[in-house]
């Protein structure tokens, strides 16, 4: 029966809204099984795909999450070409297949860890499914169906290409079926995995310590994605054999994205007992890991979320009125109360704002250990006399002062702005001036030194003039861009995903190529030679010192209206 | 006479065809506790974001110690304390650095700021919390640091909507006797709450606001004088219509159809 028109709501007019719901019906015997209320797991995620869809006009923006996830299905598309280019040219469907899908799994995992975990534990719908009759492992389930939303409408752009130009060599069927299935299963597969990862954080560590532990493994997954990057690409062979490295064989075929190709071999008629094994299992294991992950998350969910966050409890190492030395350091330079009071609170905050803390991290995390990767040094074959430009890698780190300025303007608790807006502020500039400069001193500042310190060990106490150049020109770009953004006085923005700003996305996005074409060769060309070395150091020193008074200078975004 | 602190004449504010404030006259003299109260969705917040500069009026004037929020937010809001309804704040700030804050961004010294809220929280026995999150504080507890909040840079106007809100008995005596010994120093108080018989006893003028416009206006026992009810409850549900809730309630359950 059609609901009275007053009672319509935007989940009726939202197409996405109602293939969704199609989707869940389809799914419902296999929820069932695991346990879950199809009924109300239907309300929940109708619920949150509804908060993230109605644009909060009051708030501003509205936009910015269907720009975020159109620029996340543009990078995953990207790299379908390069898998799609690779095996048309090879002629080869286990590269076809094996890199397409493990640079899927690959860019996935890395943005479910270092990003969209978060959607697993935020607050959104709790006050909502908290006291009323709904059991932990369906609220579980909704967050990871909301997930899986998500991960569908990537999953298309990243098939779109292999798909397209594997149609070309590798039959049509074959390519426009069997290759958007195999996505398919890989991203269920790595939303499995993320939600078993939780699910077994829950019941190793308890409701108490699950925010916390959780986080971790975001920041351990979202570091070690780097070198999964590298060992799918050294594990793939290109030279003639169709399977990983010989030695490890047996074991790898029956991992993942390996096995899929067995599927692909099954549908050209190679129907032996191991490729049925391996077609079973790229089929089967997505469902078994989600059934297992949904079993397992039938207590204390909703209190584990419920539970004290990552920061901490109470004034824990703090008492009265006394602050950390830094605080207290940034307050003596700050010109006038209106500065100090934006330092102070952007440094108290800085580490303790769940939003900041678990957007920020895991993503400084995993910038810095692809930094660390491509700053060790190479084994040089042959050619020992030939310049070492490893440390061009730790120009990976410019993108974390674009990154902290977009995130920290959000909080779960930004409605508190209304102390802002009562307070006698002259000028809005000095405020974000002392919440821009904690944030640089106590944020980006020591992580980047501690990434050059790491890597200066790690090259035994090598090049340490290099390490800082490129370290300096790191931030000074960074600061150079960040001069580019929209800001707002920091913590100020209710965290969602509709307040995501596509301007500041489309910086950090610009900023990546920017470190590739042009930072990257800067720094190679000026090292070439003494002078030139002297003549970019002093160049990035000016660059930096700008960059640092500009930022300064930047009038913040009008405190948006409260909700 | 003393001088009027909060002038409001003729304002309006409309959201989109719905008008909520249509034409209220109100002054609030110094030494002076005024009640505002009305039904939900009478206007009341409104006026309040209004007087603090937090929204825009559509017509009419406002004042606070002479000064327009509209065209001279500084000065007025640096005369203006505020405590409001709800208590929205950073829970991860602890109670010194969330008023360490407050007290900066109204343009005091860190010495200032702490000699004042000491002296507000052993009042409000919240010295012992000074390190501990917000978060971790319970209602009242929240709603005694909105105050402390509020009084740090000795406003000449005092805005309190629901300040009682989760106070124990102990506590909201004590805020009572506070905001009676603030107005007998010269400041002027608008106290909105929907407690009737705190607003009866407590305030000295009551403003009752229905339909975007005061409908009465008074002391207690000039408005008792002049309209039927005993109490302010009466007087209230006399002049906004409000029936005593029996009838409506055994309505609903009816509708509901419990057993």
């Amino acid at each position: 029966m059609k609901a009275p028109r007053t009672w319509r709501t935007r989940a009726d007019a939202s197409l996405l809204i109602r293939c969704v719901m199609r989707a869940v019906d389809a799914l419902a015997p296999f929820l069932r099984a695991a346990g879950v209320d199809v009924a109300r797991v239907k309300v929940l995620l109708e619920t949150r795909l509804l908060l993230d869809l109605n644009p909060l006009a009051r708030d501003g923006g509205g936009m910015g999450f269907a720009i975020g996830i159109v620029l996340s299905m543009l990078a995953f598309s990207m790299l379908g070409i390069i898998a799609g280019v690779i095996g048309l040219t090879m002629k080869r469907a286990d590269v076809w297949i094996g890199l397409g899908q493990g640079l899927h799994l690959f860019q996935l995992g890395m943005l479910l860890f270092a990003q969209h975990g978060a959607l697993l534990v935020d607050r959104t719908d709790l006050a909502l499914a908290a006291p009323r009759p709904v059991s932990e492992r369906t609220v579980f389930a909704a967050r990871l169906l909301h997930l899986s939303v998500y991960v569908v409408l990537l999953s298309c752009a990243s098939a779109f290409f292999p798909s397209v130009l594997g149609a070309f060599e590798f039959g049509a069927l074959r390519a426009l079926v069997l290759y958007p299935l195999l996505t398919l299963c890989s991203s269920l597969l790595a939303v499995g995995a993320l939600g078993l990862a939780f699910a077994l954080a829950l019941r190793a560590f308890g409701p108490q310590r699950f925010q916390r532990a959780t986080f971790w493994l975001q920041i351990l997954a979202a570091s070690a994605a780097p070198f999964f990057g590298i060992a799918v690409s050294r594990g793939m062979s290109f030279g003639g054999d169709a399977l990983p490295a010989r030695a490890l064989e047996p074991l790898l075929w029956l991992a993942p994205p390996w096995h899929q190709i067995g599927l692909y071999e099954c549908t050209r008629g190679a129907l032996d007992a191991q490729h049925l094994a391996r077609a079973a299992l790229a089929l089967a294991l997505p469902l078994l890991g989600m059934l297992v992950t949904l079993r397992l998350a039938s207590r204390h969910f909703v209190l584990a979320l419920l539970a004290g966050d990552e920061a901490g409890g109470a004034g824990r190492g703090q008492s009265g009125w006394s602050a950390p030395p830094l605080a207290r350091a940034l307050a003596r330079i700050a010109h006038g109360a209106t500065e100090r009071a934006g330092s102070g609170f952007a440094h108290a905050l800085l580490w303790r704002e769940r939003t900041f803390v678990r957007a920020f991290l895991p993503q400084a995390f995993s910038l810095s250990m692809t930094a660390l990767l491509f700053s060790l040094p190479r084994r040089r074959s042959g050619a020992a006399s030939m310049q070492d430009w490893s440390h061009a890698g730790l120009l990976m780190l410019m993108l974390l002062v674009p990154c902290a300025f977009e995130m920290a303007r959000f909080s779960e608790h930004a409605g508190a702005r209304w102390i802002l807006k009562a307070a006698p502020i002259r000028e809005a500039k000095q405020l974000l001036r002392g919440n821009l400069r904690a944030l640089l001193v106590a944020g980006v500042a020591p992580a980047m030194l501690a990434m050059g310190a790491l890597v200066w060990l790690v090259r035994g106490g090598d090049g340490a003039l290099e390490i800082g150049y490129a370290l300096l020109l790191a931030f000074a770009a960074g600061l150079q861009l960040a001069t580019r953004l929209d800001v707002d006085l920091l913590f100020t923005v209710q965290a969602n995903p509709n307040a995501a700003n596509w301007k500041n996305s489309g910086v950090i996005f610009g900023g990546m190529l920017l470190v590739i074409f042009v930072l990257a060769p800067f720094l190679i060309a000026t090292c070439l030679h003494p002078l030139a070395e002297a003549a970019g150091i002093a160049l990035t020193a000016f660059a930096a010192w700008d960059g640092w008074r500009r930022c300064m200078r930047i009038a913040p975004l009008a405190l948006r209206a409260l909700d | 006479m003393t001088r009027a602190l909060v002038e409001i004449h003729g304002l309006v504010k409309s959201f989109g065809a719905h008008k909520v404030l249509d034409g209220i006259d109100l002054e609030i003299r110094a030494g002076e506790i005024v009640g505002y109260i009305g039904p939900n969705g009478s206007g009341k917040s409104t006026t309040v974001k209004i007087l603090i500069g937090l929204l825009a009026r559509d017509a009419g004037e406002v004042g606070l110690c002479g000064f327009d929020p509209g065209r001279e937010p500084l000065e007025a809001k640096a005369r203006l304390g505020y405590v409001p309804e709800t208590a929205l704040l950073y829970e991860s700030l602890t109670v010194a650095e969330h008023l360490l804050f407050v007290g900066r961004l109204h343009g005091l010294a860190d010495e200032v700021i702490r000699e004042r809220a000491d002296a507000c929280l052993e009042t409000f026995e919240l010295s012992g919390r000074l390190g501990a999150r917000i978060g971790t504080l319970s209602k009242g507890m929240r709603q005694k640091l909105l105050l402390t909040s509020a009084l740090l840079h000795q406003p000449s106007v005092v805005i309190l909507d629901e300040p009682l809100s989760g106070l124990d008995v102990g506590s909201a005596l004590l805020v009572k006797e506070l905001v009676r010994e603030l107005a007998a120093r010269g400041r002027a108080i608008l106290f909105c709450s929907h407690v009737m018989d705190v607003v009866e006893r407590l305030c000295d003028r009551i403003a009752i606001l229905h339909g975007g416009r005061i409908a009465a206006e008074g002391s207690f026992e000039e408005l008792r004088g002049r309209l039927a009810g005993g109490s302010l409850e009466g007087i209230f549900a006399g002049l906004t219509g409000e029936s005593n809730g029996r009838e409506q309630a055994l309505r609903l359950v009816e509708r509901l159809r419990f057993e």
